[in-house]
């Protein structure tokens, strides 16, 4: 079985420093890279030591998921700072003023230097990572487009581009999408969904969709249907209608999101295998165990342990 | 008890400790400086506090609970039942301690009497207000480990905070404010989030005021007439007033705190741009329900824009009390009596 951490890992206290003083202009840029790069190195060989597969850098370097929006498009200004979905956890609303336009260099740039961090002798799949666009349109304040398919639209062409200038860097790209499954996302953008997701349907990188923090099952059909290579399911918030899902894990290659990023508790073994049974019995092509959401939720210590936690199926 | 003015000024808790004690606190966990040593820090910086709140005029003041390192930490440090993993990111690079609830949670002894009764014998006003974490609040910025749900986890919160009240009421605490700001955060569980306030305050005979701020009221508003308090202060000025259609929609017609500073900003409001405000609450509410503060705890401000806050505020009433005892007779002035009771 293949291990994958999903989205971020707790940034490390220690590293927060460094981040605050760069920010209070008390260290420079290269004070701050060499101190990112020893917590990522960190990262890189814990993950490597449990077995995992595809991975991210741990996205250090942003404080949340919206935050990568700031680093790869032009138009957009930091608006206020508003709670994320219905975590004590709270990020700055991106205000869109003017054309969507892609600006991803800082962005690769990071992802280069956290390349360089990879062991030379693993098999370490690095990960690039991106808010997805439903979740754009829902946790931005819009004031430029009138129309927000046409903004979503823009947003694909940033991440084509994005995707376009990873290659050779990154092996892979998930897309961030807590608020596929809320239904606050409106009618016209839903129906479009198949049509979005395929703008990135030609290119070459690995394609994941994860969706997180809601269990609604309506917009699973068009969740399925989204051109990607694999669909990331948050079993955790899915727990109580993981039936339902079954019915559509057929010939599809599955993220399971089995370890809770949310709560402390450590998951029991027994629950993990059941699902990934059922899954496999119901026709899934492969299936990838995972974190079910990013990990900045709990502590460090506890994220370490509930990934050992993954690390006793690698291979399995 | 002191008489309270028309448009009371109070603030919502918390206060920017001074630079010293962050200093000491630090030292303390080098292992640089004693309990005794902290201790005394702590009680000095309470007297700063509250000189601040009196020089701005402010007519209900707290001690700034300047013990609290943040809100459920606090309390989950003194009720059995939780232990900490470790620092947890809750935006940019600001971490807190979230606790996890590993056992059932049980009173032991009272949290907040010996800062109440220091904050009382320092106190410039007999006005002095309380402050304690509400249950829901401490439940959903928890981990839960151990109950069933967060709901019976809630309940069981309820109780505690009910005897660390009845704890405070009996050393002669009149005005407790219990802190809520996570009552609004999920609206499938809105209404026995309310259940357990009331089983918090169940009983207390003193002026019980809830706090909730930032978020969305449109899930509290309609439960607001079940909640068993006196007073609800609120987040206001953040969103432009824009929510007192909300509280008129559904006719709240018990006491109104009304927050009229921002503080997440550091830009100080002027006297005049609170009157202005203030006024335009009054098209909603009569001026003898309404009480004036900031949105929020003034905590994470810098202490000097923090005081120059409150003075604006406190000279922003003024400026409205003065032009109302022009204009009108009033029926009667904001008390410090429960108007309901529990």
């Amino acid at each position: 079985m293949e291990l994958e951490l999903v989205g971020s890992y707790p940034r490390p206290y220690g590293l927060n420093e460094y981040i605050k003083k760069f920010r209070s202009g008390k260290i420079g840029s290269e004070e701050l890279d060499k101190a990112v790069g020893i917590y990522t190195q960190r990262l890189f060989g814990r993950l490597r030591e449990m077995g995992f597969s595809y991975i991210t850098d741990g996205m250090f370097r942003y404080d949340d998921i919206v935050d990568t929006v700031y680093y790869m498009v032009r138009g957009v200004e930091k608006g206020e700072l508003i709670r994320f979905y219905d975590n004590n956890f709270y990020y700055r609303k991106p205000v869109i003023k003017a054309r969507i336009q892609p600006d991803v260099e800082a962005y690769v740039e990071n992802l280069k230097k956290s390349k360089q961090f990879l062991p030379k002798d693993s098999s370490l799949k690095l990960k690039a990572y991106a808010l997805g666009p439903l979740s754009l349109y829902e946790l931005c304040d819009n004031r430029y487009y009138e129309d927000p398919v046409e903004m979503i639209f823009d947003y694909m062409k940033v991440l084509r581009d994005l995707s376009a200038r990873l290659s050779g860097i990154v092996d892979a790209l998930e897309l961030h999408e807590p608020s596929f499954f809320m239904r606050t996302i409106p009618r016209t953008i839903r129906s479009r969904v198949g049509e979005i997701y395929s703008q990135l349907s030609d290119l070459k990188l690995r394609k994941s969709l994860l969706s997180y923090f809601s269990s609604d099952t309506t917009m699973l059909p068009e969740f399925f249907k989204a051109e990607v290579d694999f669909h990331g399911i948050d079993v955790v918030s899915f727990k109580q209608k993981l039936a339902q899902v079954y019915g559509y894990v057929r010939s599809k290659n599955l993220i399971l999101g089995l370890i809770d990023s949310r709560n402390t508790k450590l998951e029991r073994t027994s629950l993990i295998k059941r699902v990934v049974f059922r899954m496999k019995e119901k026709g899934a092509s492969s299936i990838v165990l995972s974190n079910n959401a990013p990990m900045d939720f709990i502590p460090e210590v506890v994220a370490l342990r509930k990934l050992s936690i993954l690390a006793k199926f690698r291979g399995g | 008890m002191s008489e309270l003015p028309l448009l009371p000024t109070t603030v919502i808790g918390s206060y920017p400790r001074p630079k010293w004690l962050r200093e000491l606190i630090r030292l303390k966990r080098a292992g640089r400086a004693s309990d005794e040593d902290l201790n005394e820090g702590m009680k000095d910086a309470a007297i700063v506090v509250m000189r601040d709140q009196m020089q701005a005029g402010v007519d209900v003041p707290t001690d700034g609970e300047v013990r609290r390192d943040e809100m459920v930490e606090f309390f989950a440090e003194r009720l059995r039942g939780f232990r900490f993993y470790g620092q947890v990111r809750v935006w940019g690079t600001a971490y807190y301690r979230k606790p996890a609830v590993i056992g059932r949670v049980e009173y032991v002894k009272p949290m907040l009497l010996e800062e109440f009764t220091h904050a009382k014998s320092i106190s410039y006003t007999e006005n002095l207000k309380v402050t304690i974490t509400g249950p829901y609040t401490i439940a959903e910025w928890s981990y839960n480990e151990y109950y069933k749900d967060k709901r019976e986890l809630t309940m069981e919160l309820a109780k505690a905070i009910n005897a660390e009240i009845r704890a405070l009421v009996s050393a002669g605490a009149r005005i407790i404010q219990v802190d809520e700001p996570a009552i609004h955060t999920h609206r499938d569980e809105v209404e026995w989030a309310v259940e357990a306030v009331n089983e918090s305050i169940k009983g207390i005979g003193v002026k019980v005021v809830l706090h909730v701020c930032y978020g969305d009221y449109s899930l509290i508003a309609p439960y607001l007439n079940q909640i068993k308090v006196d007073q609800v202060n609120l987040a206001l000025k953040n969103y432009d007033y824009r929510p007192l259609k909300l509280f008129r929609k559904y006719k709240w017609d018990r006491e109104i705190g009304v927050g009229v500073i921002d503080v997440h900003n550091k830009r100080v409001e002027t006297a005049e741009e609170v009157a202005t405000d203030i006024k335009k609450v009054l098209d909603y509410f009569p001026v003898e329900m309404v009480w004036i503060n900031p949105d929020c705890g003034l905590k994470l401000l810098p202490r000097e824009i923090a005081y120059q806050k409150l003075t604006s505020m406190v000279s922003g009433a003024k400026i409205v009390r003065s032009k109302l005892s022009e204009m009108q007779s009033l029926k009667a002035l904001p008390t410090l009596k429960p108007l309901i009771t529990r």
